[in-house]
């Protein structure tokens, strides 16, 4: 569906402008402008990169956002977080509640810790649902409209020196409707898309550097991952990644030997899905850790 | 369309001197889509504001060759100018074909509607030298405070759970005023408030950003030392806290920073604006939610102050 939206869109930009703006008011008159899947109302939901090896912990404070857009109304709630291995299996799920205004701390490890040896498995996805608090479903529902509510928090990573970094939520995975039921994937097929990372890498200031890539669609994934220099010499990866798995390559100087260690560039060849870019971790000599999307 | 090249692509960055970190900027000569503007070559730029928002310097940088990425020094450029206040720049990304000799690089020009730059991001880096690096990627968001008759696009919401302490972590909350109409004037009013993990509400204040000015708020210099204490995890020894603010009269750009000077260490991320929660049907609802909600919010906090 993506992909013929894509095709589409492209398409449209041949037509005369007015002819233009006219199938696309036709277009949304029928369909949700975020993805035609949407046509109720509930949540959609992504899958997030978690890690606990020991030295890394996987820190979710999860914010009672309803609190932030309805702050008249009770928004006490309740939710649960799902942990997945790095092939989507489930590894544990774990119910929360959360009051008006209120956030909850949860440590991956902590979850993990009474339920699964933590040498056979050190990262992997997983997803939060917080529910739609009833005053606020109330109201949605007076409305009478399709409504969605997409929650992008921020998943927190801290060390054993205790230092911490934050990363945002970029993309989509699930649809879940009001009242229950299982959800609808938002990427049901894979897409073949290709991703060139903004950033430059000055590959020698880091220990490790590790590139994350979740496939959030429904079918297995086949990434290639290329790092290039200014002189167009390049080294490249391959990731195989199931469908709603993860995948990660860590590299560090040796693994660059031959390029030109500065200004190096990415390139992400099939990428599963519209806005899944990778997520960087990053890890230095003295201890310090950060992460970002690029 | 009509737009000043400099404003096609650009990203306003914040100048942490005040907190001893050093600012690299990270920029790439190609569309992260790949489907854009194949083989375009790009000239950069660097604006520098003083910390009062008066515009002191514009210098071009370089070149970046097609299908290449660069890192620019920001700080060592810009202390020259400012050393040890905290203060705006502004990094420019002009495709070489519309760097015309003689002419102003400030002047508007016509450009196809569908000439299409969004997604062009800069890597924003903070360290500390000799230390590790944090970073980010944004970009100016469309027409970011243009309209100077209207408050129609001028208000902001944010709200981020990125607010930690500890014996390691300090915490600074960066907000910068920045328009692509260089007559913006507005002084933005900034009403915030801090709440423990049990929602309760600890700490209210506020504040004001300048135009082309920014605003960096220590956390731990805002709340009281004895309410730290007191929502410190034993475990692990964070207090941690959720941070929300609203601003009637600007639009404004946020990022958290978590640093540990003493080890060296730096993170940094930015919060997304609110209507990136909200998927309705019709998208003018996600504005109409975000003003009902800071209307709501002002009658909350101004109460207690």
């Amino acid at each position: 569906m993506t992909r013929n939206k894509t095709l589409l869109r492209r398409a449209s930009h041949l037509l005369p402008d007015p002819l233009r703006v006219r199938l696309k008011n036709m277009y949304l008159k029928h369909n949700h402008w975020a993805s035609p899947n949407l046509k109720g109302f509930g949540t959609v939901q992504d899958l997030y990169y978690w890690v606990s090896d020991g030295n890394l912990d996987t820190l979710l404070i999860l914010q009672n956002y309803f609190s932030m857009f309805y702050p008249d109304m009770d928004t006490g709630t309740s939710g649960i977080v799902t942990v997945y291995d790095i092939d989507g299996k489930i590894l544990i799920e774990q119910t929360f509640a959360l009051d008006r205004f209120a956030a909850v701390k949860i440590r991956v490890s902590d979850l993990l810790n009474n339920n699964i040896p933590l040498s056979d498995v050190s990262y992997g996805t997983l997803q939060v649902q917080i529910d739609i608090p009833e005053a606020v479903v109330n109201q949605v529902k007076s409305e009478n409209a399709m409504f969605y509510f997409w929650d992008r928090f921020y998943l927190g990573y801290i060390n054993e020196l205790g230092l911490a970094c934050f990363v945002h939520g970029v993309d989509k995975t699930d649809i879940y409707e009001i009242g229950g039921g299982e959800p609808s994937d938002w990427y049901p097929k894979s897409e073949n898309l290709e991703w060139a990372p903004e950033i430059p890498v000055d590959i020698e200031d880091y220990k490790q550097f590790t590139i994350i890539m979740i496939n959030r669609s429904g079918e297995h994934a086949h990434i290639n991952v290329k790092i290039s220099d200014e002189d167009d010499v390049y080294k490249s990866w391959e990731l195989d990644v199931p469908a709603r798995g993860v995948r990660r390559l860590s590299i560090s100087k040796n693994d660059t030997l031959g390029l030109v260690p500065i200004n190096l560039r990415l390139r992400i060849q099939g990428m599963p899905t519209q806005f899944g870019r990778p997520v960087v971790f990053k890890e230095f000599v003295n201890g310090g850790i950060s992460a970002m999307h690029c | 369309m009509a737009i000043s090249p400099l404003n096609l692509i650009s990203t306003p960055l914040a100048v942490l001197n005040s907190v001893g970190l050093k600012l690299r900027v990270g920029l790439s000569s190609e569309d992260p889509m790949v489907t854009r503007h194949a083989s375009e070559s790009y000239e950069v730029f660097l604006t520098t504001y003083s910390p009062e928002g008066v515009k002191i310097e514009r210098t071009w940088l370089d070149t970046i060759s097609p299908e290449r990425r660069r890192f620019f020094n920001v700080s060592e450029i810009t202390n020259e100018l400012v050393r040890d206040q905290d203060h705006l720049a502004v990094v420019h990304r002009v495709p070489s074909r519309l760097v015309v000799s003689g002419s102003d690089i400030e002047d508007e020009i016509e450009l196809p509607a569908k000439r299409d730059y969004s997604l062009f991001r800069s890597l924003v880096e903070y360290s500390y030298p000799g230390g590790g690096n944090g970073s980010v990627i944004y970009e100016t968001p469309p027409g970011f405070n243009m309209d100077l008759s209207s408050h129609k696009s001028s208000n902001s919401l944010t709200f981020t759970c990125q607010t930690i302490l500890s014996d390691t972590i300090d915490s600074y909350i960066v907000i910068i005023n920045h328009s692509v109409n260089p007559s913006y004037s507005r002084i933005a009013e900034y009403n915030f408030a801090f709440h423990a993990l049990s929602g309760e509400r600890v700490f209210v204040d506020n504040t004001t950003i300048g135009p082309f000015g920014i605003r960096v708020m220590n956390v731990r210099d805002l709340l009281p030392a004895k309410l730290v204490e007191q929502e410190r995890d034993a475990k692990d020894g964070l207090s941690s806290f959720t941070f929300m603010g609203y601003s009637e009269n600007a639009a404004l750009l946020f990022m958290v920073v978590n640093s540990s000077p003493v080890l060296k260490s730096v993170a940094v991320e930015h919060t997304h604006p609110p209507q990136a929660y909200l998927l309705p049907d019709n998208i003018e609802r996600q504005r109409s939610i975000k003003l009902a909600a800071m209307r709501k919010w002002k009658s909350l906090l101004y109460p207690i102050r």
